[in-house]
């Protein structure tokens, strides 16, 4: 998993917990890459999921929620670092239907190594409904959830998101139903 | 529950921490961002040593492009006079024929019926003789079709200029593509000067427009 992405969770924890906790949980994870990230570098990304579960443990909340919290963060700050792939669209239905084919694309131009996760989008004859597929080794749907919520609030919509989830052995698979309220 | 309200159900727990554990975290905190500026700077280091590897193929391999295309033009403008001459040479010998025929069958006949003895090789000379200007003019045909030639390649030069200069600026490839064309088309340096000034004017004019 890129570096920036755990660049990202750091500055979440310090900025809205505080240093000292984000300095606990480092500590206390015995990390591989001791806590020090660089944006340019990879690391495994079960990194990322033992800070979370250590951040779970220290602040007393369920993991799915600060992942999910998380994913909204990230939206935020990608909005930020790169508002280009975020300019062209009017909706957030045409944005997430961009991520898999342009913003992926873009995405592996900056970082070649990148592994990234696979989105099919679909969207429904009358346009108001999306189907969302979530494919990973990673199991990050509620960052993929928390990503999406972020996008429906920025474009100020309201969104009803049903979760089917049709996970296999090895991958995790989950359908977000997408309707505009 | 968002982040906020998660922040404040974590503070209610805490207690302010010491000064010298403060200072212990801000020290961890330090070694932890010197340790990611050192791997930065390693991941860095080596993404330009790649990219130095690669600007020397490009380098190599625009030279090689430069070397092929030279080849290249001149294999044209070799292949481009053997037409000109294997042309000039069919309409020539056409036109030989054609004499031969006409002087043989119907200028004969009556040539000797009116003349004879060295008149008549002196005429039959003078029909001869008629092919050297047949090869001039001929000769002249072709070279209009060879400018025409060259008109085309100056317009098609200048359609690569426009497409260059689309951005307002021409860069080091865009410079050595040009080069090579160039060359390619037969074009001189003070033409293709002539009609990159003429592009530039163009390209600012429509920049003041705009």
């Amino acid at each position: 998993m890129k570096g920036i992405v755990f660049r990202e969770f750091i500055d979440m924890v310090e900025s809205t917990f505080g240093e000292d906790i984000s300095d606990e949980i480092i500590e206390e994870s015995d990390l591989p890459s001791g806590g020090s990230y660089t944006a340019v570098g990879t690391y495994d990304h079960t990194e990322l999921v033992t800070l979370v579960v250590a951040l779970s443990k220290k602040i007393d909340a369920p993991v799915d929620m600060l992942v999910h919290a998380f994913g909204k963060y990230l939206f935020g700050r990608f909005l930020e670092l790169f508002p280009i792939f975020f300019d062209d669209h009017e909706n957030s239905f045409s944005f997430l239907s961009s991520i898999h084919d342009v913003v992926h694309v873009e995405v592996l131009k900056l970082y070649p190594e990148a592994t990234l996760p696979d989105f099919e989008a679909r969207l429904s004859e009358d346009g108001n409904t999306l189907y969302f597929e979530y494919h990973s080794h990673r199991h990050f749907a509620d960052l993929a959830r928390g990503l999406m919520d972020g996008t429906f609030e920025h474009w100020n919509e309201n969104v009803s998101v049903e979760i089917e989830d049709k996970s296999t052995a090895d991958k995790q698979i989950v359908l977000f139903t997408c309707t505009r309220q | 529950m968002d982040l906020s309200e998660l922040a404040k159900k974590a503070g209610l727990n805490r207690t302010e921490d010491s000064p010298e554990n403060k200072i212990e975290r801000l020290n961890r905190k330090v070694a932890r961002e010197r340790k990611a500026r050192v791997e930065a700077e390693k991941v860095i280091e080596e993404q330009s040593r790649r990219l130095h590897i690669v600007n020397e193929e490009i380098t190599r391999s625009n030279a090689d492009l430069e070397t092929a295309n030279e080849e290249l033009a001149r294999t044209m403008t070799e292949l481009t006079s053997i037409e000109v001459r294997r042309k000039a040479a069919l309409i020539t010998l056409l036109v030989a024929v054609v004499l031969f025929l006409a002087s043989e069958f119907y200028l004969e006949p009556i040539l000797e019926r009116q003349i004879d003895g060295y008149m008549l090789i002196l005429a039959k000379l003078g029909v001869l003789g008629l092919l050297v200007p047949t090869e001039i003019i001929v000769s002249r045909i072709l070279e209009n079709q060879v400018n025409e030639i060259g008109h085309v390649h100056e317009d098609m030069y200048k359609a690569l200029l426009e497409s260059a200069y689309d951005d307002g600026i021409i860069t080091d490839m865009e410079r050595s593509l040009l080069n090579s064309s160039r060359k390619q088309m037969g074009i001189s340096k003070p033409l293709a000067q002539r009609l990159e000034n003429e592009v530039l004017a163009e390209h600012e004019r429509r920049e003041t427009l705009d």
